[in-house]
């Protein structure tokens, strides 16, 4: 097995242990998947009494990815203040091999963890409200949500950059999600919001992924929205490592990172 | 080595050389060092001048090659996940320490097997005793098969049949040819598994070598322990203290009594209980009521060098 092989494979059985891990909290698990499930139904019941301009498969789409936002903004940060309760996070950084590698199979964890709240926000859009899959924009689809995973899970790893130098950074993560759920689009279009604040808009991946998805569902391949949302999560995720490489450097030169 | 934090200095010309297949006992007050030393053993931590060499590595400069070859082990029920099993752990620390899939299984089923765990392998890590938890750390730290092994304080907490499990582990594992660095604050611990010891306080060596040298350094006299009542034992101990030959004097109230631990620098057992005798009977409000001698232990080996290097470091 060569080097990247090898280190492919462990870091995809170490994404799957934070999985597991995450599903052994049954409050994770019902804030997680309950979460959009509320937001779905709101955001309907609010189109119903709307214009038909967004679609229900749409309106559903955009309430999963609320969740997912949700589920990354404090899961992400959430899991690297587990580590530091369990004290392991003294062992990631005591391990060979690089830390910022160790955080990002829990990000990633957590961005798919959300995924799969989005999964069970279709189902309840589907049975509910009539929010209908065409079998042909399948494909179109998938490759929009593994985008959109990859870029909550580079937004995720910037969040854990900043809670493992920081140990006490929720207040920041509470204040940014709502903001972050207008300014990514995920409900409404960003072409709707005023002018400066679709500049904003033009800098998280999440606003390319969500438009990248709605394209999807009409089966229609957004090419410039895929291209932008990979191009931003590899900048985020390239930060992210940067950040996180620098508090570990910082640890053990300066023993400047809270470990316990 | 040495490692200045700010305006303080935490590690003062710290010199250790531990020989391959040893097990060295570093001892120490809280706040002396130990935790340092083993941060930087382990490489969490950079000295701002000196050098580490770990079996030749220097582990400055070859963190990660140092890290693959040593096994860092702390006690307390942290460092586990909790809502997973003790195999789910294993197995998650395993692929950190990049262990063949193929070699994970094998030495997984090993390590629960040589740690009493495999019972309870597919159990919660929450749902342990402290004693398992601790046998599961060292299962940890020993998957990667580790040359060097750094146990910080691994009975710390323990009730004393887990604290025995773990020292019988640390037995077999010096008698499998590891290389031990331990830290404890259980003296009878140190005395009973160590090869050599080193003392640290404010962030230098004070003392190196068997429990036998210790002593020796300490300079330690008998250990005299009366029994008195009366209510004038505090007086006669800050009486006895200002005697050159008495390290130090401890006070421990009992019913009805006060039991006074005067440790003595080098002196006979007669001169011991003479100065003792006089010192009780020029006190009028104290009554002695019971007067015993012993050899010092490694606790009062240590209690000495402590006091000493205090003493010293004060004037």
């Amino acid at each position: 097995m060569t080097d990247r092989r090898a280190g492919l494979r462990y870091f995809a059985s170490n994404v799957r242990f934070y999985l597991l891990y995450l599903s052994r909290s049954r409050i994770e698990i019902t804030l997680t998947f309950m979460l959009p499930l509320f937001y779905a139904t709101v955001a309907h019941l609010i189109a119903e009494s709307g214009s038909d301009r967004i679609t229900p498969l749409e309106i559903t789409l955009g309430a999963g990815l609320m969740g997912m936002w949700t589920t990354v903004m404090y899961g992400a940060g959430g899991l690297i203040k587990e580590q530091r309760r369990l004290g392991i996070l003294e062992l990631l950084l005591a391990a060979p091999g690089r830390f910022p590698s160790a955080i990002a199979t829990m990000t990633l964890a957590v961005a798919l963890f959300g995924f799969e709240a989005m999964l069970g926000t279709l189902a309840w859009g589907y049975l509910l409200f009539d929010a209908q899959i065409d079998a042909a924009a399948l494909p179109a689809l998938a490759v929009a949500a593994t985008l959109t995973v990859l870029a909550m899970s580079a937004v995720g790893f910037m969040v854990a950059a900043v809670f493992v130098r920081v140990r006490k950074a929720e207040s920041a993560a509470e204040a940014v999600v709502a903001p972050l759920w207008l300014l990514s689009g995920v409900l409404i279009p960003v072409s709707t919001l005023p002018d400066p604040v679709q500049a904003i808009s033009r800098l998280l991946p999440m606003t390319f992924g969500a438009e990248a998805l709605r394209a999807a569902t009409r089966n229609v391949w957004d090419v410039r929205a895929i291209a932008a949302c990979l191009g931003l999560s590899l900048l985020y995720g390239a930060i992210g490592w940067a950040a996180v490489n620098a508090a570990a450097q910082s640890s053990r030169s300066r023993g400047g990172m809270h470990l316990w | 080595m040495n490692r200045r934090v700010q305006q303080f200095e935490a590690l003062r010309g710290v010199n250790l050389d531990v020989s391959k297949g040893e097990l060295f006992g570093l001892l120490g007050p809280n706040g002396a060092g130990k935790t340092t030393t083993i941060k930087i053993l382990t490489t969490l931590l950079v000295p701002t001048s000196g050098e580490v060499y770990l079996n030749g590595l220097d582990s400055v400069r070859n963190p990660d090659q140092v890290r693959s070859r040593i096994g860092y082990v702390f006690g307390g029920d942290k460092g586990l996940y909790d809502r997973l099993s003790a195999r789910d752990n294993l197995r998650y620390f395993a692929n950190l320490y990049r262990i063949a899939p193929g070699q994970q299984r094998r030495r997984i089923n090993e390590l629960l097997e040589m740690l009493s765990l495999t019972d309870r392998q597919n159990d919660r890590v929450e749902t342990f005793s402290r004693g398992m938890k601790q046998r599961l750390h060292i299962a940890r730290g020993l998957l990667h098969d580790p040359d060097i092994i750094y146990l910080d304080e691994p009975t710390n907490g323990l009730d004393p049949l887990a604290a025995r499990d773990v020292r019988d582990i640390v037995r077999r594992l010096k008698h499998s040819g590891k290389t031990i660095l331990l830290t404890t604050h259980y003296m009878f611990e140190a005395e009973d598994l160590c090869d050599r010891l080193a003392v640290i306080e404010g962030g230098r060596i004070i003392a190196e070598g068997t429990s036998k040298d210790l002593g020796a350094l300490a300079n330690a006299g008998p250990v005299v322990r009366a029994e008195v009542s009366g209510g004038g034992a505090q007086a006669l101990c800050r009486a006895l203290e200002d005697r050159a030959d008495v390290v130090n004097c401890h006070l421990e109230p009992l019913s009805g009594r006060e039991l006074v631990t005067i440790r003595f620098a080098a002196q006979t057992e007669v001169e011991a209980s003479r100065v003792v005798g006089e010192a009780a009977a020029a006190d009028t409000g104290v009554k002695l009521l019971d007067l015993q001698l012993r050899e010092p232990t490694l606790e009062d080996k240590y209690v000495t060098l402590v006091s000493q290097s205090r003493d010293k470091e004060s004037a």
